[in-house]
């Protein structure tokens, strides 16, 4: 994967941010954090809300990252308050609150079309984790290596199982989740 | 149709694992059938939300940061109520007991106080050397430059720090406008906000401002209390460099 930025330090930690470094999390946090907490602050959110969003925005950052070649014109502390900004207007907009301060005119990068899909749909996925989350551990291990295309025999074969029993699991557990997300009232309201 | 049948067929069309066939006739079903187009989609979200192991790492990491995570305290407006959660009431035990161990070393009231008069003192915005552009309209550069100085001279430091952070933005080649917009945020009183930025001046070290930029982080460390990384900082500048007599003097009170 192909990463180029203006600056070295800036590519250091999409790297960390790829490899899920916690000391390149740490940095991020440090550096970007409190500028977003203060203008969440500003725009009807609390620390709170900075937060879950600043989690959001790094997480759509990494799908971005995983889906291939990456430019970054402008620094990534820039790149990352422009996505907050815009996943804040957004759930604003989803909670019927759109009093929001208007994206500034001048802005030195837009986010392309890739992330952007992620970033309208950062709180549903927000809504999926906390699900998945809630799943026992072999439910969530066995979902983990389904949705990445491991073949039912592989996942057998690496929980000393038969791929009846896991092809049996598998849909039990994707139900499970299933039914827990379409129960969520939240979900109607996203989608 | 059983539901373990749907969720199959479903997968199957999704990782396109059907012949043509079936792919026809279940585009056919699909197209006239708005209650499987929703379970298609969130078939297809849930897939490409929850696969990969990696992101479930990165969420681990990301827990474990948010929950050890501070904010700095000059972060938090003047007078505002916050309501206190374990986060907070876990971090404020731990800071008492290094309170009650470290008050006689360092955190006498008339030494704090001391410290704020010194950083009161030594701390001054550094001369403006942008020129003053003309123009109204701060949809463009010229325009919030001039909208950016001017706030920066008349001492309106919050607008001039979020002017010159729009151009900064807009222009990371001028390390200029990151300069102003981090001075900006100290003289506003923020210094969590402006540190971020001057590390990142000093790591460019390719601009006009690297020997102030050092000067200007060790105040906005030492405005925090983290008084260890402000010393450091004082201590590189070296005779000739900018703020060296103001830097022994810090570190000599």
């Amino acid at each position: 994967m192909m990463i180029k930025t203006l600056h070295k330090d800036d590519r250091e930690l999409l790297e960390g941010l790829i490899e899920a470094r916690p000391s390149a999390v740490r940095r991020l946090y440090d550096d970007i954090l409190p500028a977003v907490i203060y203008w969440v602050e500003q725009n009807n959110g609390t620390e709170d809300d900075a937060r879950d969003l600043f989690q959001e925005a790094l997480i759509a950052l990494f799908r971005r990252l995983e889906n291939g070649e990456f430019e970054l014109t402008c620094t990534l502390k820039s790149f990352v308050r422009i996505i907050c900004r815009n996943l804040w207007l957004t759930h604003l907009r989803d909670r019927r609150k759109i009093d929001a301060t208007p994206l500034e005119e001048v802005e030195p990068a837009e986010p392309d079309a890739d992330l952007l899909g992620q970033l309208e749909r950062s709180e549903r996925n927000a809504l999926y984790f906390r699900h998945f989350d809630d799943l026992g551990e072999k439910c969530r291990q066995i979902l983990a290596w389904f949705f990445e295309k491991v073949p039912l025999a592989e996942i057998a074969r690496r929980l000393g199982s038969s791929e009846n029993y896991i092809k049996k699991r598998k849909f039990e557990c994707k139900e499970k989740l299933i039914r827990a997300v379409r129960e969520d009232p939240r979900f109607e309201e996203l989608s | 149709m059983e539901q373990p049948d749907k969720y199959d067929q479903i997968e199957r069309f999704l990782r396109d694992e059907m012949t043509p066939e079936e792919r026809r006739a279940f585009e056919q079903q699909l197209s006239g059938d708005r209650a499987l187009q929703d379970e298609l989609r969130l078939h297809a979200e849930l897939a490409e939300t929850l696969q990969g192991e990696q992101v479930h790492r990165l969420r681990a990491v990301l827990k474990e940061t948010d929950r050890t995570w501070q904010r700095p305290d000059d972060a938090r407006g003047p007078g505002k109520v916050v309501g206190i959660g374990l986060r907070q009431i876990l971090a404020i035990a731990a800071t008492l007991a290094l309170l009650v161990v470290s008050w006689q070393l360092f955190f006498r009231p008339d030494r704090i106080s001391d410290r704020e008069q010194l950083f009161a003192a030594q701390f001054e915005p550094y001369p403006m050397v942008l020129a003053q552009r003309d123009g109204q309209d701060s949809s463009t550069a010229e325009g919030l430059q001039a909208k950016a100085v001017n706030a920066y001279s008349s001492a309106d430091y919050a607008a001039a720090a979020e002017a010159f952070t729009r151009l900064a933005d807009s222009r990371p080649d001028q390390s200029a406008y990151l300069f102003y917009a981090a001075v900006s945020e100290l003289a506003a009183g923020h210094p969590e906000l402006a540190a971020p930025s001057f590390r990142e001046l000093l790591s460019r070290e390719d601009h006009l401002f690297v020997e102030q930029s050092r000067w200007y982080l060790a105040l906005a460390y030492w405005k925090q209390g983290e008084y260890e990384q402000a010393e450091e900082l004082l201590r590189q500048i070296q005779p000739g460099q900018a703020k060296y007599e103001e830097a022994r003097e810090m570190l000599d009170r």
